[in-house]
């Protein structure tokens, strides 16, 4: 085991598993199951790493695996071929390509990360109302601070992350 | 000078130096704020898309991936018996979320299930001359409680909890726990059968005299029992009955559909059902025959539903009958 390939290979890793799961989920709808085949990607490819040269296009690469397994999931629970209506819409079989479903997942693992970057407080507040979708006035009763406060530390929320992904917010249509 | 009289200047024939640059730098604000306004935009709308994403830790995930490939096997995760396969439910409570971002400034939560009508705590494990603060859910309510190191405990309703000290505590009933990490202070749990350490993390224990169990949401948990210490990770359970312990990966996506009273079937058959019904409801729901319902699936969510309201729905979706006996449901025939 060459100790270059390696930490390279651990840096691919590193970077991708976490939008990689999240992609996984999305389609098969179960967190272990898609990080068993999140796994089983990376198993493969290192498996396969004398022969596969993945250094452009990485990102593709992984995350059309990462669809055809989750897929492939998909098909035997259900037991036939048909796939429902509802795993098609959520598979996105359609115009995007996987490059423009990639890069979709890698700006929120960008956000995810920036958002986990913010001042405690102030992400909190950001997190109970953009994620899980609290109203300011239910932030502020469950905190016990003014909405004025909530207010506040929203803007102070969005200014910040707006350093943060700076360069990354012209990727977004 | 405001805007109204910068143009209006501009706008006659002697307009000067000043009024342009001065219209100027703030057409030039204008444009600053109306990117600005832009990309928060865009953030706020890409925020909303975060709501089911989750952290999948790649650093734990690397160290188990990189000792598979120093073994020349790779790992078994699952055991020879796994509980029905089914889909995981991926509500978030407003009051404990599971969102991970959240639980950066809270911890894990331990859930802590007693099954059983008695609610005495086991002579055991209560210690004479303590002096701790006693906490008990009221018979068909939940209870929210903040513990003095910053845990916060959600009490299902007919249980009961005592704090012993900062750290420690006795359970029996049910409860989901959300401990605040602290490496130097383990958080301790005694069961009337057993006892659970932790550092931070969520799960959810079940504990009474007879059945013990145990399930991981998040990060990992010690459980000690006759002087063996089982570690679980995320995903795992365990079960001790009759002072057999095994371990085992929960399938089960509706395991802790108490929490938020959402029972999710998606194209699950007729016995996991009735198994989720009966974890759920503290019951006992049985299938007279299994045979009857090899063929029937089931793909619907309840909220909030009575035991009976969804067995009188099964019986038009279905055809099911069940008839009651105490606190057992036995359901026969079906259209299936």
């Amino acid at each position: 085991m060459d100790k270059l390939d390696k930490n390279r290979f651990k840096d691919v890793f590193k970077k991708y598993y976490n939008p990689l799961c999240n992609f996984a989920s999305t389609i098969v709808n179960d967190h272990k199951m898609a990080q068993d085949i999140v796994q089983d990607v990376f198993t493969i490819l290192w498996d396969k790493r004398e022969n596969v040269s993945i250094n452009t296009n990485e990102k593709s690469y992984l995350f059309q695996a990462v669809k055809n397994r989750s897929i492939e999931v998909l098909r035997k629970r259900k037991n036939d071929v048909e796939v429902s209506k509802a795993d098609y819409n959520s598979i996105n079989l359609g115009n995007s390509g996987i490059e423009e479903e990639a890069k979709n997942y890698m700006l929120k693992e960008f956000l995810y990360k920036s958002i986990r970057q913010l001042p405690p407080k102030c992400q909190e507040i950001f997190v109970m109302n953009k994620v899980n979708g609290l109203t300011y006035n239910e932030i502020a009763l469950d905190l016990d601070i003014s909405v004025k406060t909530v207010e506040n530390q929203i803007g102070k929320a969005y200014r910040k992350l707006r350093e943060l992904m700076e360069g990354k917010l012209s990727e977004i249509r | 000078m405001n805007i109204d009289q910068i143009i209006g200047r501009m706008m006659g024939n002697d307009s000067m130096g000043d009024e342009k640059s001065a219209l100027e730098s703030w057409k030039k604000e204008a444009e600053e704020n109306i990117k600005a306004l832009e990309d928060i935009r865009k953030i706020s709308a890409l925020s909303d898309t975060l709501k089911d994403y989750q952290d999948f830790n790649e650093d734990d995930a690397w160290s188990a991936f990189e000792n598979t490939l120093s073994q020349t096997n790779h790992k078994e995760q699952t055991s020879p018996f796994e509980i029905s396969v089914a889909e995981v439910n991926n509500n978030t409570e407003k009051k404990t979320s599971i969102f991970s971002l959240r639980n950066i400034s809270r911890v894990a939560a331990i859930a802590v299930i007693v099954l059983g009508a008695l609610f005495i705590f086991n002579s055991q494990n209560s210690d004479e001359g303590f002096i701790g603060q006693d906490y008990a859910s009221e018979i068909d309510k939940s209870l929210d409680v903040n513990l003095e190191d910053g845990s916060n405990v959600l009490l299902d309703a007919g249980s009961k909890m005592r704090s012993k000290d900062e750290r420690t505590v006795s359970l029996k009933g049910r409860a989901f726990f959300d401990v605040a990490r602290d490496e130097n202070s383990q958080f301790k749990i005694n069961l009337p059968v057993g006892e659970i350490t932790v550092l931070g993390t969520e799960f959810t224990v079940v504990a009474d005299d007879k059945h013990t169990e145990v399930f991981v949401e998040e990060g990992s948990v010690a459980y000690k029992f006759q002087g063996a210490t089982y570690t679980l990770v995320a995903g795992e359970f365990i079960q001790v009955v009759d002072n057999n312990v095994e371990k085992l990966q929960m399938r089960d996506g509706n395991y802790s559909s108490w929490k938020n009273k959402r029972l999710l079937f998606n194209d699950n058959t007729m016995s996991e059902v009735v198994e989720a019904l009966s974890r759920h409801f503290g019951k006992v729901v049985e299938l007279k025959d299994v045979k009857l319902f090899k063929n029937c699936n089931v793909k619907t969510t309840f909220d909030n539903s009575s035991l009976e309201d969804i067995l009188n729905e099964f019986s038009t979706t279905h055809g099911l009958k069940y008839e009651v006996k105490g606190d057992t449901y036995l359901v026969s025939s079906s259209d299936c």
